[in-house]
């Protein structure tokens, strides 16, 4: 069995960061988890979130199906979802699918936090 | 003299419980033929794909193999990905619109989008009564 979805939340500046601890995003399964935690975030009122992928090495296309969802929950609570810390194969993910025309992607979280929060 | 391929195969059922199991056997198949670095991220990447494609839809009802074989010839890696489901040609997903604004992004056809991306031929083939999926990837430089 693969190892459930674990997160570490924190606030900086405004900003909620979500710091995804899995180095693997493939099970199917733990999609549905993360889409909503990703989307009880936004209705229970986060406006901005920022999410680290920092721990992440791998990752199928069924999270990014949960990205999207979640920044469509974003759009109609007028919230912003943003990455930080992607390794080049994610980030060549986000590209390949898009994702990187629909959220902010920045290197670090501390270049996120200084544009992304109060 | 002409070289041997190198070659792997697994066969296990499929199942999401089974899923830690068959990335071992792909990441070890991998690093044995001495796939590195970007090749090796998008072979993992595909497989990923296309291994979940038969965990959650070739077996609806009693869930039954998977065959995976992995072969290294001297410019390219090929695996092929079997299972004895109903037909099903992943090829025929259409392609994603992935520029359009996010409250009109359909969330499905990510996967193959992916593969067709990140691997250099895809093949599908019916034989008998198993799909038969072929990932390849030159890894002396795109075809």
């Amino acid at each position: 069995m693969t190892d459930p979805i674990q997160f570490m939340e924190e606030n900086r500046q405004g900003v909620s960061i979500l710091h995804i601890v899995n180095e693997r995003l493939i099970d199917p399964n733990l999609s549905d988890t993360l889409t909503r935690r990703l989307c009880g975030l936004i209705e229970a009122g986060t406006l901005c979130m920022l999410i680290d992928m920092g721990a992440v090495t791998r990752i199928s296309s069924v999270f990014f199906r949960s990205f999207i969802m979640a920044g469509k929950k974003a759009n109609e609570h007028k919230a912003k979802i943003a990455f930080c810390n992607l390794t080049p194969l994610i980030k060549e993910g986000f590209i390949i699918t898009g994702l990187d025309k629909l959220f902010k992607i920045y290197d670090n979280e501390g270049k996120a936090v200084a544009e992304l929060g109060e | 003299m002409a070289v041997k391929p190198a070659k792997f195969e697994f066969e296990t059922v499929a199942d999401l419980d089974h899923l830690d199991e068959i990335n071992s056997f792909i990441e070890m198949s991998l690093k044995e033929l001495d796939i590195q670095d970007e090749h090796y991220g998008h072979i993992c990447v595909s497989l990923d794909e296309a291994v979940t494609n038969v965990i959650m839809y070739a077996y609806p009802h009693k869930k039954e193999n998977i065959k995976i074989a992995i072969k290294k010839l001297k410019d390219r890696v090929s695996i092929k990905i079997i299972d004895s489901g109903a037909p099903f040609n992943p090829l025929d997903h259409p392609t994603p619109d992935v520029s359009v604004k996010i409250e009109d992004r359909l969330v499905g056809g990510l996967g193959i989008h992916l593969m067709r991306n990140m691997m250099d031929e895809l093949n599908y083939h019916r034989i008998g009564d198993k799909n038969c999926f072929t990932l390849v990837k030159y890894i002396g430089g795109k075809k």
